[in-house]
């Protein structure tokens, strides 16, 4: 896995929310659990790792999240205000244009 | 890539890459894949209009060696073309091995691996041990995007 030149800018904690996003998808991938990436699989894989991201970003910054965030962790907080119940997080992986593109028709 | 001449979208509807080493013909890597979510640029260019301006190229097998990338992009003003210097070869890799761990990943992830374990998320870091992260830097996402190479899509 390599970080973006753009996360390198930000924090620990918010780079470190982004690793938890993308090893949610290796978990899943050793596990069996990917397949084609298509339809159901794929909005689900992506809520799983939408779930965990705001996860341990609540545990890193409690509820309402880290105060005075720069623009990234602005985007953490977002994402975890939408994210922590995982059926809101499912619909709104769902209703975001690039997921719709990225995983078609359920 | 966005087109500053258009708000509402990103403008861009192709992006073409080609390699080239020095002494050598260009090698065409395709088209790259549009549209990935960079609300990083959005925000930053203060257009919402403007979150899916990443794009991304798969080059497996690209032998290691120092490149120019001819980058065209048709945008709303026609064909626009950019280059750009990639290298390819491994990347800085090791292992980290505390607490029973053994995962290979740059020094620089280290501190992230490290607040995971303390955030009690051991079961990530089990499963980056059973496979090993990609150590080359030919078929990662390029830079362009927010997020990380992935053993799947994100």
């Amino acid at each position: 896995m390599k970080l973006s030149t753009v996360l390198q800018t930000t924090s620990l904690e918010a780079r470190t929310a982004f690793l938890a996003h993308e090893l949610t998808h290796l978990n899943d991938d050793l596990n069996g659990l990917l397949g084609d990436m298509t339809g159901r699989v794929c909005y689900e894989a992506e809520t799983r790792a939408f779930v965990n991201e705001a996860n341990l970003w609540s545990m890193l910054f409690g509820s309402q999240g880290k105060a005075n965030a720069d623009p990234i962790e602005a985007q953490e907080n977002s994402k975890m205000w939408r994210s922590l119940d995982s059926h809101f997080a499912d619909l709104v992986v769902r209703t975001t244009g690039t997921y719709v593109r990225q995983c078609g028709a359920d | 890539m966005v087109d500053r001449s258009t708000t509402r979208w990103v403008g861009v509807d192709a992006i073409g890459v080609s390699a080239q080493q020095p002494g050598h013909a260009p090698v065409d890597l395709g088209q790259a894949r549009l549209a990935l979510s960079r609300p990083d640029v959005a925000a930053a260019l203060n257009n919402p209009g403007w979150t899916d301006a990443g794009y991304t190229l798969d080059a497996p097998g690209l032998p290691a060696g120092t490149y120019t990338l001819a980058i065209s992009a048709h945008t709303t003003q026609g064909w626009i073309n950019r280059t750009a210097t990639l290298t390819v070869g491994e990347l800085d890799v090791t292992r980290w091995t505390a607490y029973g761990f053994n995962i290979q990943a740059p020094s620089s992830m280290w501190p992230m691996l490290e607040l995971l374990h303390r955030m009690n998320m051991d079961w990530e870091l089990a499963g980056a041990s059973r496979k090993p992260t990609r150590s080359s830097g030919t078929s990662c996402r390029a830079a362009s995007t927010a997020n990380m190479c992935p053993a799947a899509t994100s």
